[in-house]
Order: C-alpha cells, then sequence, then structure tokens
C-alpha cells in the first residue's frame, strides 16, 4: 500500500450502552488499514446532514471487531458514562477556566482570520473598482461560499465612496461570523482516561458470540466483515476494504452440531447465487478448529 | 480511471426509486458530488467497484483516494454560526436538555415547552442536532461537551442505541418523528394496566387468534348473512347440497368452510398495555410536511417499532397481537384499491430491524385475505397498485435474527 501507516497503539474503544464506538478519525482510518475492519459508520455527516449515503462520526463496532480488538492487545474497552462523569467530578476549576479560554481564544483567532480574509477580498475589490479589470481569476478564487459573497459585494459597494475603509472595518467586525464548533472526542478535562495498560488486563470483554469463531476465521484471511442482516445472513465477507471491492460470501456462523433445516440450505444457496456470491456456512468443532462451508445453486 | 467513472454518473434523483446506495459502502470520493450547491446531486452507479484486490498499483491509488476521502470527510467540522447560534445544557436529573434561546427551523418539529416556558429536548432530538453542528450542549458543570460526551450522556435516555440510529435515519431522510406514548414499557397506564388486565382474562389475547371467525364492526352483520352463516351444511352429503344455485357466489361462498382471520374493519379500543418493548411503537412518524404542528400533529403516517436484531427474532403470534392492538385501524382503507388493501392491512406497523449499524425495515400488516374473495374480484381496478410493489418497507426480506433460527421471515400476517 502506497502509504506508511502508523505503527498500531493501543487505543481505546468506547462502551456506552452496551454498543462500542469509535469517534477519533485517525483511529478509524488506522483501524481500516492496520486492522482491516470497517465497522459501521453511523452518525450524522455534519457537511450533508441531510442524507443517509455517507454517514459519519461516530463509528459502531460490531462486537466481534472489538472482542477481536481486544484480544489482540491493540485496544482496551472503556465504559464511557463512568469515564465522563469522573471526568467531570474531577475537573478543577483552575482547569476548566483555562479550557474555556483556550476556546475563547480559538474563536477570536478564527474572528481575526475572517476579517483578514474580508480584507484581502475588500483590496481586491478596490483595485477592481480602481480601473484594473482584468483580476476576475483573484475574485473568483476569494469569493467562496454565497454568505462570502454578499459581504464581498457589500464591501464593493461602500468601498467605491473615498476613503471608507475605517467606517467598513467596523461593520464587519461587528457582522463577523462566529463559529461554533462541537468536537468528535472528549477533551480530557472532563473526561478520565485511565492508563491504557491497565485497561488491557482488567477493563471490561466484549462478549463472544456465536458467529465469532467464523468471524475471527475469515478475518485473519484477509477478509473485510460487515453486519449481514439486510443481505439476510450475519455477515457479509469482502475480499478487501468495502469502500473498493464487492462482497463475496453471504456468512452464517453455526455451532458445530447445530442443526440446518434443508429448507434454509436450498434457501441460502438460492440468496447467494442470486446476488452473484457463495452462501457459506461455518462454525468452530470441539478442537478449535473452524470449517466453512459454501453452497451454490447448481445450475443443470 | 476519471474518464469511466464520469460515464457513470448519473443524477441521484434517479437514484432515489432504487433507494439501494446505502446498503452498500459508498465511495466517499464521490461525496463532494453530492456536495455541490448547484443543486443537482449525482452519484456514481452501483458497479463502480472491483471484484477483488489484483495487487495493481491503480487499484491501490484508487482505494487510497477513497480512504482519504473518507478520512477528510469524518475530519468535516460540527459547527454552526453565531446567527444560527443555539445552546442548551444537558440536565442529567431530568435525561433531556435545556434550551437556551430557540432559534431556526428544527424547532418546528423537536423539543418540548414546560409550563414555564423552557425548552426541553429529549435526549435523541439533543444528539440529533448536536450530531448535525446544529446545537452546543453544555454540561451542568459549565463546559461545553463534545459528541462522545453527548452520546455518553444521552444515548440511555433514548432507548438504546437501536431507537437513536433509526431516529436519526429517518430524521436524515426527511420524516418528522415523534416519540409515540408507548415510548417506554410502563407508558404511565399502570392503572389502566390492571383494568386491562381483567378484561383480558374474560376475553382472548388480543384480536388476532390462530382463526377468527367472526368479522367483527358493522361488516359483521353483512358479511356474516352474505358468507359466513354456515348455511345448514347437512351432517352428511355434499358441501354444495343438492339445490339451484343462480349465481357462483352462492357455490363458492358454501365452499369456504375453512375459518380465517378477520381483522377489525372499525376504529376499536386501542390497547397497549399487552404490547411489550420492543415490539412495541416507538415512533409515530409523518412524510415531510409545510405546516407540520407539534402541538397539534396530524394522524402518523407510520408507526415504528424498533428492534435489534442481534438480540430479537421474529415476533411470535401474541406478540404481533398485542402490537396491532396498540395501533389504531386504519380509516381511509376502504379508499383504496384491493391490492393496496392487501399489503397494507387494516393496521400496519413498520418494524425497524438494526444490525450493528445497519437498519433494514419490514412492514407488518394485518391482512384480512378472508374479506376479500377472490370470486368476488370483478378484474381491473384492483391492480392499480401494481406499481407500489417495492415501496421502501418491502426491502429486505430477512430473516428475523439471521443466527439459524426458525425461517418464515413471511412480512405479512395472513394466518
Amino acid at each position: 500500500m502506497g502509504t506508511p501507516t502508523t505503527p498500531p497503539e493501543l487505543f481505546p474503544i468506547y462502551l456506552v450502552n452496551s454498543r462500542y464506538f469509535l469517534y477519533d478519525a485517525d483511529v478509524i482510518s488506522d483501524v481500516r488499514r492496520t486492522h482491516r475492519m470497517s465497522g459501521c459508520l453511523t452518525g450524522t455527516l455534519p457537511q450533508i446532514p441531510q442524507q443517509n449515503i455517507f454517514l459519519g462520526l461516530p463509528l459502531e463496532l460490531m462486537p466481534e471487531e472489538a472482542l477481536l480488538l481486544v484480544e489482540k492487545g491493540a485496544a482496551y474497552i472503556i465504559d464511557d458514562v463512568s469515564a465522563h462523569e469522573r471526568g467531570l467530578r474531577g475537573m478543577g476549576e483552575v482547569d476548566k477556566k483555562e479550557y474555556l479560554e483556550e476556546l475563547e481564544q480559538d474563536r477570536k483567532r478564527e474572528v481575526e482570520e475572517y476579517i483578514r480574509r474580508v480584507e484581502e477580498k475588500r483590496d481586491i475589490f478596490v483595485r477592481r473598482s480602481n480601473g484594473e479589470g482584468g483580476e476576475v481569476d483573484g475574485l473568483e478564487q476569494t469569493a467562496r461560499g454565497d454568505g462570502d459573497n454578499e459581504e464581498g459585494r457589500r464591501i464593493f459597494e461602500n468601498s467605491s465612496v473615498p476613503n471608507p475603509i475605517k467606517a467598513s472595518t467596523a461593520t464587519t467586525a461587528t457582522n463577523v461570523l462566529i463559529y461554533y464548533p462541537t468536537p468528535s472526542s472528549s477533551h480530557p478535562i472532563y473526561h478520565y482516561h485511565p492508563d491504557p495498560s491497565d485497561m488491557l488486563a482488567a477493563g471490561p470483554q466484549p462478549e463472544r458470540t456465536q458467529g465469532y469463531p467464523l468471524y475471527k476465521h475469515l478475518h485473519e484471511r484477509g477478509y473485510f466483515l460487515s453486519p449481514g442482516l439486510r443481505f439476510g445472513c450475519q455477515y457479509m465477507a469482502y475480499p478487501g476494504d468495502p469502500l473498493r471491492f464487492h462482497s463475496h460470501f453471504v456468512v452464517n456462523g453455526l455451532g458445530w452440531d447445530e442443526e440446518i433445516e434443508m429448507q434454509d440450505v436450498v434457501g441460502g444457496g438460492r440468496l447467494g447465487t442470486g446476488v452473484k456470491k457463495a452462501w457459506m456456512v461455518g462454525g468452530e468443532d470441539g478442537e478449535g478448529q473452524v470449517r466453512t462451508f459454501c453452497v451454490e445453486w447448481g445450475g443443470f | 480511471m476519471d474518464e469511466p467513472e464520469d460515464d457513470n454518473i448519473r443524477n441521484a434523483q434517479g437514484n432515489t426509486q432504487d433507494a439501494d446506495l446505502s446498503d452498500e459502502t459508498q465511495d466517499f470520493r464521490f461525496l463532494n458530488l453530492l456536495n455541490n450547491k448547484t443543486g443537482t446531486a449525482a452519484l456514481p452507479r452501483r458497479g463502480e467497484k472491483d471484484f477483488e484486490p489484483d495487487g495493481t498499483d491503480l487499484q491501490d491509488r484508487v482505494l487510497n483516494e477513497s480512504r482519504q476521502a473518507m478520512h477528510e470527510a469524518l475530519l468535516g467540522e460540527r459547527k454552526h454560526s453565531n446567527k444560527q447560534h443555539v445552546s442548551a445544557t444537558w440536565r442529567p436529573s431530568r435525561r433531556m436538555a435545556e434550551v437556551h434561546v430557540a432559534r431556526g427551523p428544527h424547532f418546528k418539529t423537536v423539543g418540548k415547552a414546560d409550563r414555564r416556558g423552557v425548552l426541553w429536548l429529549l435526549p435523541e432530538e439533543t444528539i440529533y442536532l448536536v450530531e448535525r453542528g446544529n446545537l452546543e450542549c453544555w454540561w451542568e458543570e459549565g463546559v461545553p461537551m463534545s459528541l462522545q460526551g453527548v452520546y455518553a450522556s444521552a444515548l440511555d435516555g433514548c432507548g438504546g442505541l437501536e431507537r437513536y440510529q433509526v431516529y436519526a435515519y429517518l430524521r436524515r431522510a426527511g420524516y418528522i418523528l415523534a416519540r409515540a406514548p408507548t415510548f417506554h414499557d410502563d407508558d404511565g397506564a399502570d392503572d389502566e394496566g390492571v383494568a386491562e388486565e381483567g378484561k383480558k382474562e374474560e376475553g382472548l389475547t388480543g384480536t388476532i387468534r390462530p382463526a377468527t371467525t367472526t368479522p367483527p364492526g358493522i361488516f359483521k352483520q353483512l358479511f356474516t348473512a352474505l358468507f359466513l352463516t354456515p348455511p345448514k351444511t347437512p351432517p352428511f352429503g355434499p358441501v354444495i347440497a343438492r339445490g339451484t344455485y343462480r349465481t357462483y357466489d352462492s357455490i363458492y361462498s358454501r365452499l369456504s368452510i375453512i375459518p380465517s382471520h378477520h381483522p377489525p374493519h372499525t376504529p376499536t379500543d386501542v390497547v397497549t398495555a399487552a404490547s411489550k418493548t420492543p415490539f412495541r411503537i416507538a415512533y409515530r412518524v409523518w412524510k415531510p410536511q409545510p405546516h407540520f404542528k407539534k402541538s397539534d400533529p396530524p394522524p402518523a403516517d407510520f408507526l415504528v417499532a424498533i428492534v435489534s436484531a442481534r438480540e430479537t427474532s421474529l415476533p411470535t403470534l401474541s406478540q404481533l397481537s398485542a402490537l396491532f392492538d396498540s395501533v389504531p385501524v386504519d380509516e381511509k382503507i376502504g379508499g383504496k384499491p384491493q391490492f393496496q388493501r392487501l399489503k397494507d392491512g387494516y393496521r400496519n406497523v413498520v418494524l425497524a430491524i438494526v444490525d450493528s449499524g445497519v437498519t433494514s425495515f419490514l412492514k407488518f400488516a394485518d391482512v384480512g385475505f378472508g374479506d376479500e374473495p377472490m370470486y368476488k374480484w370483478k378484474g381491473g381496478r384492483g391492480r392499480g397498485g401494481g406499481k407500489a410493489g417495492r415501496s421502501g418497507s418491502g426491502r429486505g426480506r430477512g430473516r428475523g435474527s439471521g443466527r439459524g433460527g426458525r425461517s418464515g421471515g413471511a412480512a405479512e400476517v395472513v394466518s
């Protein structure tokens, strides 16, 4: 792969309401790249909130994914409800003040940046109105977004009046757009973060599901697995990152001695063949060996 | 690589018909196409992906670009400007967020004011607005919350992640949602519950039984008179006794000797006590409408119950019966064509099944096949619903648990 992968560090998986979450985009990318797990983005993407095709943070991990990451020693589980409660209890007044000031500073910096951009733009308009007609490129580069454009026009009108610079700066300062961002991850000031090495040994463990042996088996062979109910199975198995590849198998993890009805075998075979995939069942025998079987609809 | 992809780009509006895009992981490189402001958002058609890794640099490069695009999308800031600024404080004791100043179009459909005029947001509304970047929520301790903090605090109050995910999914799709009175298991009707319990002892549990022989309601007499009075079948001899029959109907009706289920046709008492979470209506859902009043909403377009695929199997007959009994009878059903009547039933419930973040919607309907004798059908008129054969909820005829349980996930109760 072209990009260098960051060395795997121990990262936390946050447990809320018996579900497993990741909030950090870097961790999510790293899990995808180095641990071959895609999880499921379930949050609203703030850039385009009114659709369900591209979703955003948080990322939900299947219990199988969480368990495997813990077993590999790559991650540990934090009970996020108590982590916040404990963090908030321990938050000192001084720290809090510092943190709020820091936020205020960020905001101020952004305001200054905004004013600087507006002024830059105005300069261009001033130059244009002074008769240098050819600066179309510069105009297009700076006038990004509708709001900015409007601002630009207003200033443009103002600046055609002789010596308006002081007055228009004052108006932009009051009209300035202040943004209120919400970070994805919690700040350590109100979020208690235990020592990772302690948590690895003593932290909560995700439950071991019936499908887990088969999940692990396929994962170790390079498959990406994702929840499969929508396709009528337990997992979908992709030969690589689902961003790029179609899935090959419709997978069901079973108990070794579990009885399967003939109807399910036929139905599964038809289902898999109908979507150009193979229907797979598999499970762990008594000795911890996983065996898999595929059913396809024979076309005679 | 760019050129063939351009060829494949088509209008997203065409895509909404097959609505399958969210089924599969989409390539985040196309996010910007959706994001452009011209209003003609375009998305790539399905089938862009490769069959398997072939080890070429080209494939690696494309995959890396997709991952990079995804990464950048995830870094996108969640924010709003001072012109739309809304802030709230999360009150753990009430498990709701107290809004300081309400502003913006969202408050047409979310929030509820108490007697003192303070506007409160439910936990799911709080998470949703924060997640979109429309709300700045604060801890009581006086610092702003992160998204992570909002999830940790509010998710429990939503009744679990699955309920929140379905809420957010439908909100993103443009629907208006409100908690159903049956959102909680106890719905404050404990006293009534006892009374209802007593009633049930006498009667049977629920209106759906393996075979209801008598159709209730105003059609009752009509139906009974026409078909269901056993036409004095002699204890022996042929079902169609010797005699004069002037219509086929009179013969066919005598042939229908197997008792069948008849859903209630007229408004019946809505009984909620028997339905238990998760097979209990969580949300009332409306299609987007411009003049929605949250204080006085019209009858809901859909009623949604939400289950987790990993913890629940298909509902049993008594669970379904209790669920249907908590839902009003569709009063408009008489005006629908026959095919649509058989699809929608007299009462129906949308069941959202969430499997680790992936949601499938199924519709369960209380259908009166016994009330629609085909020999009465004159053809033509009834086929009107043919086009709706793949309406949104019909998708995903998955098995209940996907865990090797019994199969038989028919989406409609026919009995």
